[in-house]
C-alpha cells in the first residue's frame, strides 16, 4: 500500500471509530438524535476524507512514444496463434501414447488461454455478432480441451482421445471463419 | 462460420458406443450430490442462524464428493464429481434464501403477540411454494446467459474456479472422508455435552465468582474483566469451525465485534451513557446500543453492495442486450444447453407457483398478480446482479436485494407483512440460485462438464432446498420453550440477518423504531461499504448485532487458521482443516436439529 493509501487508511477507520461511538449514545427524552451528533457528522466526514484517499488511485502517465494500444488489453496475433494451437494439437494427437496432462495444459496455456484474453480484440475486429460466434466457438474448444485433462486424470483415455478431436474441430472452425 | 464437421460428431457418437463411459450424470453422483446437499443445508441453515451468513457449499460438496466417489466407491471422475457438487449446492444455497428472510416472520409474530398485539396469519404452504418457485426461476432466468458470462464476459467467478482446483486436485479421498468424519463425530459429542447441562453452573454462581460455564457459555472476567466488555466464549465447536475456514477473511466480522464490546461499550460507560445498576449495564448497551446500531450498519452496508455492484448492474444490463443479439452464437459447436421450451414452461410454471402461493397468503386476486409479475422482473433483474456481482468479486449483496425486494412490496402491496414476505423468500432464493447456478457452470466449464447436464440435475434438485430449509426453521423454531422462540434475541440461535428485515418491516410498519441507531448506523455501514474491502459493512453490522460469545469463537478460529496455515502452510489448511472443520459444523448443526426434534417428540413418546 502507498503512502497516501496508508495514511487513508488509517484515517478512514480512526474516523470511524469515534462517529461509531458517537452514534451509540442514547438521545434524551424527546430528541431523535443524541447530543453527540455534531462529533458524529464530523468524524463520518473525516473517515469519509480517508476514504477517498484510501481509494485514491493516481492515473497511469502515459509515455507520449509509447503505442496507445499496448497496455491493458495486449494485442496478439488471433490467426498465428489460431495456427500455432491446431498444427501443435495435430502433433499430440497423432502421439502414441495419447498426450499427457503436461501436454495439454502447456496448449492450453500457451495459446487457448491467450486467445480467450484477446475476446475486446476478437470483438472490435468483427463485430459483436461473428466476434461472438467465433468466441463460442473457441469457448467450445477450450472446454473440450477442459475434458480431455480431466479425461485423462481420470484415466478414461478414449474419452479424452474424442473430446481433444472435437476441441481441435472447434478451433480449425475458427480459424477458417477468419481465413 | 463452419462447425466442427459432421464426420467428427459421427465419429464421436461410434466412439461412445465403443467405449465404456466417462462417468459423469451417474445415479451415484444424484445420489450422493442429494445426500449432501440435504446435510450442508440443514447445518448451514443452523449455522447461518447463528452467525447470520452463511458458509459456501461448493468446496465442502466437492472434496467430500471426491473422497466418497473415489475413496469409497472407488469409480469417481472429475466431471462426475462436478454432477454431485452442482447438486449439493444448489440444495445447499436455497436453503440460505430462506434463512435470511423467514426467520423474520416467526420472531415478529411472537414479538407482536408478546406486546398484546395481533399476529401474522403465518401459513407454511405459500412460503414452501414461493421458495419453489423462486429456486426454479433462479436457474431458467440465469440459464440463458452462460455463454455471455463464461464464454463471451469470461467473467472470474473466483468461488466457482476454487471449486474447480479443488476438483483437478482432488486425491487422498478417503483420508479426507475420515476427517470430516472425526470433525462430525467430535463436534456432536461436544454439543450433547452442552445439552446435557454436565459442565453447567448456577449462573448466580458464576456471576459471583466471575468465572464458570452458563447457557453453553464460558464466563472469564474472573472478578477482574468488567461485564461490559462481555468475557464470554459460546463454547461451540461449529463456530470455531467457521473461523477456521474463513481465516484471515474473516477477521473484519472479529473486528467488529471488537470494537462495539472493546471500544464502544466501555467508552458508553466512561462517559457515563448508561444509567442503572452495574449488572444491568452490559444487557442495555447490547439492548439499547449495539443492537440496533449494528441493525443500522448491516442495512446501511447492505445497500452500499447493490451501489458499488454498480458496474456489475450496467454489465449485468449489457450482457442482457448482448445475450439477444447473440443468442444463435455457436448455436452448432455449443449444443450443450438446455432446450428453450424447456426453460418457458420453467418459467411460466415458476410465475403461476408465485402467484398462487401470493394468493395464498391471502393477498387480494390484484395483489397476487401485481406480486407475480413485478415480482417476477425484480427477480430476474437481481438474480442478474447477483449473478453479475459474485462473477465479478466474489461478493453477494443478497442481504442488500432482500431488503429492497421486501420493502418494495410492502410499498405495493399496501403494508402487507405476509404478502411481502412472500415476494421476498421467492428473490432470496432465486438469486442465490442463480449467482450459484453460473458459479458450478463456471466449474464445470474448466473442467470440461456437459452444462446441459448441471442444468438438468440443478432443475431438478433446486426444489429441496426451501423445503428442507423451511422445515429446519419450523422445526427450531418450535423446538424453543413453550413449542416456539427456538431462535432470536436471547437464544443460541440470534437470527441477525432475520431480525434485521424484522427491524425494516417495523420501521415501514410503525415508524416505532430507534430511528437515529437506523440512520447513523446506515451512514457507518454505507462507509463500511464503500471501503475497498468489499463486504466490510455487513460483516461488521452483524458482528455489532451478534453477541461478543459468538464472535470471539468466530475471531479465535480465524487466528488459529492464520497460526496453522503459517504453521503447516495452505496445501495442509486445504487438505485437512477444510474437511475437519466442515465435519465440526455438520455435526453440531446434527446434533442441534436433532434435539430439537427429539425435544418435540418427547412428549409424545413419554405420554
Amino acid at each position: 500500500m502507498k503512502p497516501l493509501q496508508t495514511t487513508g487508511c488509517v484515517v478512514f477507520f480512526t474516523g470511524l471509530v469515534v462517529s461509531i461511538c458517537a452514534a451509540a449514545k442514547l438521545p434524551a427524552d424527546g430528541a431523535t438524535y443524541p447530543s453527540t451528533w455534531r462529533i458524529f457528522l464530523a468524524f463520518s466526514a473525516i473517515s469519509l476524507t480517508g476514504l477517498v484517499l484510501w481509494r485514491w488511485k493516481p492515473r497511469p502517465v502515459l509515455d507520449a512514444a509509447s503505442d496507445s494500444t499496448q497496455g491493458l488489453d495486449q494485442q496478439i496475433d488471433i490467426q498465428g496463434t489460431l495456427t500455432n494451437l491446431i498444427q501443435q494439437a495435430d502433433t499430440i494427437s497423432q502421439q502414441q501414447p495419447f498426450a499427457n496432462l503436461e501436454a495439454i495444459d502447456a496448449l492450453l496455456q500457451t495459446y487457448v488461454l491467450p486467445l480467450g484474453e484477446a475476446r475486446q480484440q476478437i470483438l472490435d475486429r468483427l463485430g459483436l455478432k461473428t466476434g461472438a460466434e467465433l468466441l463460442v466457438t473457441m469457448a467450445y474448444g477450450e472446454r473440450m480441451y477442459n475434458r480431455t485433462w480431466s479425461a485423462l486424470a481420470d484415466g478414461h483415455l478414449d474419452e479424452a482421445h474424442q473430446v481433444f478431436q472435437d476441441g481441435t474441430e472447434a478451433f480449425r472452425a475458427a480459424a477458417q471463419s477468419l481465413a | 462460420m463452419t462447425a466442427p464437421s459432421a464426420h467428427s460428431s459421427a465419429n464421436r457418437d461410434n466412439l461412445v458406443r465403443s467405449v465404456a463411459p466417462y462417468r459423469e450424470l451417474t445415479v451415484a453422483g444424484v445420489v450422493l450430490g442429494v445426500a449432501q446437499g440435504i446435510v450442508l443445508n440443514v447445518a448451514f441453515v443452523y449455522a447461518a442462524l447463528k452467525l447470520g451468513f452463511s458458509i459456501g457449499g461448493s468446496t465442502v460438496a466437492a472434496i467430500m464428493g471426491y473422497a466418497l466417489l473415489r475413496g469409497v466407491l472407488k469409480k469417481g471422475t472429475l466431471v462426475e464429481n462436478n454432477i454431485n457438487q452442482t447438486i449439493a449446492s444448489g440444495i445447499n444455497t436455497a436453503g440460505t434464501g430462506v434463512v435470511f428472510t423467514v426467520p423474520a416472520l416467526f420472531m415478529l409474530d411472537a414479538k407482536w403477540r408478546a406486546e398484546g398485539l395481533a399476529g401474522l396469519d403465518l401459513q407454511p404452504i405459500p412460503l414452501i411454494i414461493a421458495g419453489i418457485a423462486g429456486a426454479v426461476l433462479g436457474v431458467v432466468v440465469i440459464i440463458p446467459l452462460r455463454k455471455q458470462m463464461i464464454e463471451l464476459d469470461r467473467l472470474r467467478f473466483p468461488s466457482g474456479v476454487a471449486t474447480a482446483t479443488i476438483i483437478r486436485a482432488g486425491s487422498s479421498g478417503a483420508e479426507k472422508a475420515w476427517l470430516l468424519a472425526g470433525g462430525v463425530l467430535i463436534s456432536g459429542l461436544w454439543k450433547l455435552v452442552m445439552l446435557s447441562g454436565w459442565l453447567e453452573s448456577d449462573a448466580a454462581i458464576v456471576a459471583e465468582r466471575g468465572w464458570g460455564v452458563s447457557h453453553e457459555e464460558f464466563h472469564f472476567g474472573f472478578g477482574i474483566l468488567p461485564d461490559h466488555v462481555s468475557p464470554v466464549l459460546y463454547l461451540s465447536l461449529m463456530n470455531i469451525a467457521a473461523g477456521l475456514l474463513a481465516g484471515r477473511g474473516g477477521l473484519p466480522f472479529f473486528a467488529g465485534g471488537l470494537v462495539a464490546w472493546w471500544v464502544i461499550s466501555p467508552a458508553a460507560v466512561g462517559f457515563e451513557w448508561v444509567a442503572g445498576p452495574v449488572a444491568d449495564q452490559s444487557g442495555l448497551i447490547y439492548g439499547t446500543m449495539l443492537r440496533p446500531l449494528g441493525i443500522g450498519v448491516l442495512i446501511g452496508g447492505a445497500l452500499m453492495g447493490v451501489v458499488t455492484a454498480f458496474p456489475a448492474i450496467q454489465s449485468a444490463l449489457r450482457s442482457l442486450a448482448a445475450a439477444a443479439r447473440t443468442a444463435g452464437a455457436g448455436s452448432q459447436v455449443g449444443g450443450d444447453e438446455m432446450k428453450l421450451p424447456t426453460l418457458i414452461i420453467g418459467t411460466l410454471a415458476a410465475v403461476a407457483l408465485f402467484f398462487g402461493a401470493s394468493l395464498l397468503s391471502g393477498v387480494s386476486f390484484s395483489g397476487a398478480a401485481i406480486s407475480a409479475v413485478v415480482g417476477t422482473l425484480w427477480l430476474g433483474l437481481a438474480a442478474l446482479i447477483v449473478a453479475q456481482a459474485t462473477g465479478m468479486t466474489d461478493i453477494s449483496p443478497m442481504s442488500g436485494m432482500a431488503l429492497i425486494s421486501v420493502t418494495l412490496m410492502m410499498y405495493l402491496l399496501d403494508n402487507n407483512i405476509t404478502g411481502a414476505m412472500i415476494v421476498g423468500v421467492a428473490v432470496c432464493v432465486a438469486i442465490g440460485q442463480g449467482a450459484d447456478m453460473m458459479q458450478d457452470l463456471k466449474t464445470g466449464f474448466l473442467i470440461g462438464a456437459r452444462p446441459v447436464r448441471q442444468q438438468i440435475v440443478q432443475f431438478g434438485a433446486t426444489w429441496m432446498g426451501p423445503l428442507i430449509a423451511l422445515g429446519v426453521i419450523y422445526l427450531l423454531w418450535i423446538g424453543g420453550p413453550d413449542g416456539k422462540n427456538g431462535f432470536g434475541e436471547g437464544t443460541s440461535l440470534p437470527a441477525p440477518q432475520g431480525g434485521a428485515l424484522m427491524g425494516i418491516i417495523e420501521a415501514v410498519k410503525s415508524g416505532n423504531v430507534p430511528i437515529d441507531k437506523y440512520t447513523m448506523g446506515g451512514v457507518i455501514g454505507a462507509l463500511l461499504g464503500a471501503a475497498p474491502s468489499p463486504g466490510l459493512g455487513v460483516l461488521v453490522g452483524l458482528a455489532m448485532y451478534l453477541p461478543f460469545s459468538i464472535t470471539l469463537g468466530y475471531g479465535l478460529g480465524c487466528l488459529a487458521q492464520m497460526g496453522i496455515q503459517r504453521a503447516k502452510g495452505a496445501a495442509f489448511c486445504e487438505h485437512k482443516l477444510v474437511p475437519f472443520a466442515a465435519g465440526l459444523i455438520v455435526g453440531e448443526a446434527l446434533t442441534g436439529v436433532g434435539h430439537a426434534g427429539y425435544s418435540i417428540l418427547m412428549p409424545y413418546l413419554t405420554g
